[in-house]
């Protein structure tokens, strides 16, 4: 410490030693002011910058070339984003001191980085812009300007500040009280962040008193939190007994949600399982069962078939057949009584009988008038029949050749003619086994024939193709 | 329950860059000690001690 008179070191005396000033006093505020910064200081290490910066100011206002206390308020200032406040401190510092003065440092760091320092200049014109959107009412816009500016320079403590009481204003408790807590991380003595605060909380969180009006009203407790109405069931009181007993049936509860969720599912799954293993077996032989009865039904269907088939056979080569041949034999007969001339019509009704036919052989009255036919017109038919076969057989139509050549035959059993005839019919349509059984009767019944060696030769040409 | 209108006259704008030099050169720097030392030269200087010039009389 030196004289404020002549500049000379002072001593333990309360006169300065050189020049014999009295510094009693002069000693006394510089002690004071000394004391002021070790508490600013104190209060800046526990956060507590506007108490530290009072407490800089008051040291400052008592002894101003306080170097180490000018340098921590620039230095708070410069924390709480007022950068031209600090930068004034540090400048004000530094002419006081040129030499070992922390000052001269802290500008240099500043200065070292520009960008950064127009950022933060920005950043006070930016405030300044929505504080006076503020002051013309322009909320919103003002609230948008300071999110911007907090966004650059988050310790902006003023910005913030100002963007606390606009969500206040706004009635957004829940971003003013945010805003508030973020202020108070910066600034732990911020006497507007508390209020602040303290008003966002009592509009967040109403009072016993409130709660207690409140639930006259309705039994729902409704308070408004930011932009949102809570609406909280109000609480009902209960006696120590029915508190036991709630709980005694919340714990049965409880352990028949655990066996309702954890025990019955598994045993559930078991009787599922068990039951989807016998629908599968089940199905499984309902599905043989039915293979088998398809089978079966296919079965009775094909036999059918074969029934409606032989009956439609039998029909065809007894029924039907053989009673055409008795009612061709009939007719025949009718016309010849009708006018015995007529050989025509009977060779024409004849040509649709067959001797053979069971119908005709088992009925005596037709075999009987067959039998009469046959002696009395059977020559003359015979031969009209032969000149028919052998017409035809001429022109090469052996399905006509045939059945009027077997008539011949039949009507007049010794015409070997006719019946060589139909043998060759018979082997020239293809009709083998009919033709051998016509060949052998020619050999065997008309051994003086002039077709007999004719037919043996076409026998032994059929035994010799056969085998 | 705080009044808007009142809360918002507490903000004041802040310095910016080209408000530094004019800030600085009107910072008010007197302190206690230029009153003290300004005290006690008055009091040594016997012309302008009033108490004095009150004995002279």
């Amino acid at each position: 410490m030196r004289c404020y008179a002549c500049g000379n070191e002072l001593t333990g005396r309360d006169y300065c030693t050189a020049c014999g000033a009295d510094v009693a006093m002069y000693k006394k505020i510089r002690y004071l002011s000394n004391r002021l910064y070790n508490e600013g200081l104190d209060k800046a290490r526990v956060r507590d910058l506007s108490g530290a910066i009072l407490s800089l100011k008051q040291s400052l206002r008592l002894y101003k070339g306080n170097i180490d206390a000018r340098n921590l308020l620039g230095l708070i200032y410069y924390e709480t984003g007022e950068v031209v406040a600090a930068l004034t401190q540090w400048v004000i510092s530094k002419n006081f001191r040129e030499e070992k003065n922390l000052a001269g440092d802290l500008l240099g760091t500043v200065q070292r980085d520009p960008q950064r320092l127009e950022t933060l200049g920005r950043t006070a014109k930016k405030y300044n812009l929505a504080l006076n959107y503020a002051r013309q009412e322009s909320y919103d816009l003002a609230i948008i300007q300071l999110k911007r500016i907090l966004q650059l320079n988050p310790g902006f403590l003023r910005a913030r500040e100002l963007l606390a009481l606009l969500h206040l204003r706004a009635g957004d408790f829940e971003r003013a009280r945010l805003e508030c807590n973020r202020c108070l991380r910066i600034d732990s003595g911020s006497t507007l962040a508390k209020r602040y605060l303290k008003e966002a909380q009592s509009a967040l969180l109403p009072t016993e008193r409130d709660r207690g009006r409140r639930r006259m009203g309705s039994d729902a407790v409704r308070y408004q939190s930011g932009n949102e109405m809570i609406i909280q069931p109000a609480r009902t009181g209960f006696s120590g007994g029915a508190v036991s007993l709630g709980t005694a049936l919340l714990g049965i509860g409880l352990g028949i949600a655990i066996a309702w969720f954890l025990i019955l599912p598994t045993r559930v799954t078991r009787v599922q399982e068990a039951a989807k293993q016998e629908i599968t077996a089940v199905n499984e032989e309902s599905d043989a069962k039915t293979a088998q009865m398809r089978n079966l039904e296919q079965q009775i269907l094909t036999m059918e078939e074969q029934i409606r088939t032989m009956e439609g056979e039998r029909d065809a080569s007894s029924g039907e057949e053989g009673s055409l041949s008795v009612e061709a034999l009939m007719n025949a007969a009718a016309a010849y009584l009708k006018d015995p001339e007529d050989l025509d019509t009977v060779r024409k009704y004849m040509a649709d009988v067959d001797k053979n036919a069971p119908e005709l052989e088992n009925n005596e009255g037709a075999s009987t008038l067959y039998g009469d036919l046959q002696s009395l017109v059977g020559k003359d038919l015979a031969e009209m029949f032969a000149k028919e076969g052998a017409d035809a057989y001429r022109d090469g139509d052996d399905e006509k050749a045939i059945p009027a050549l077997m008539r011949a035959s039949e009507l007049d059993p010794e015409d070997g003619e006719s019946l060589f005839l139909l043998a060759q019919a018979y082997y020239r349509s293809g009709r083998t086994e009919d033709a051998r059984t016509a060949f052998n009767r020619v050999v065997s019944d008309f051994p003086d024939s002039g077709h007999r060696e004719e037919a043996q030769n076409l026998l032994a040409e059929i035994n010799n193709a056969g085998t | 329950m705080i009044n808007f209108e009142e809360e918002l006259k507490k903000f004041y704008p802040s310095l910016e860059l080209e408000e530094a030099q004019e800030a600085i050169a009107g910072q008010d720097l007197s302190d206690v000690t230029d009153i003290l030392v300004a005290m006690l030269a008055e009091g040594n200087d016997p012309g302008s001690n009033p108490r004095s010039r009150r004995v002279r009389r």
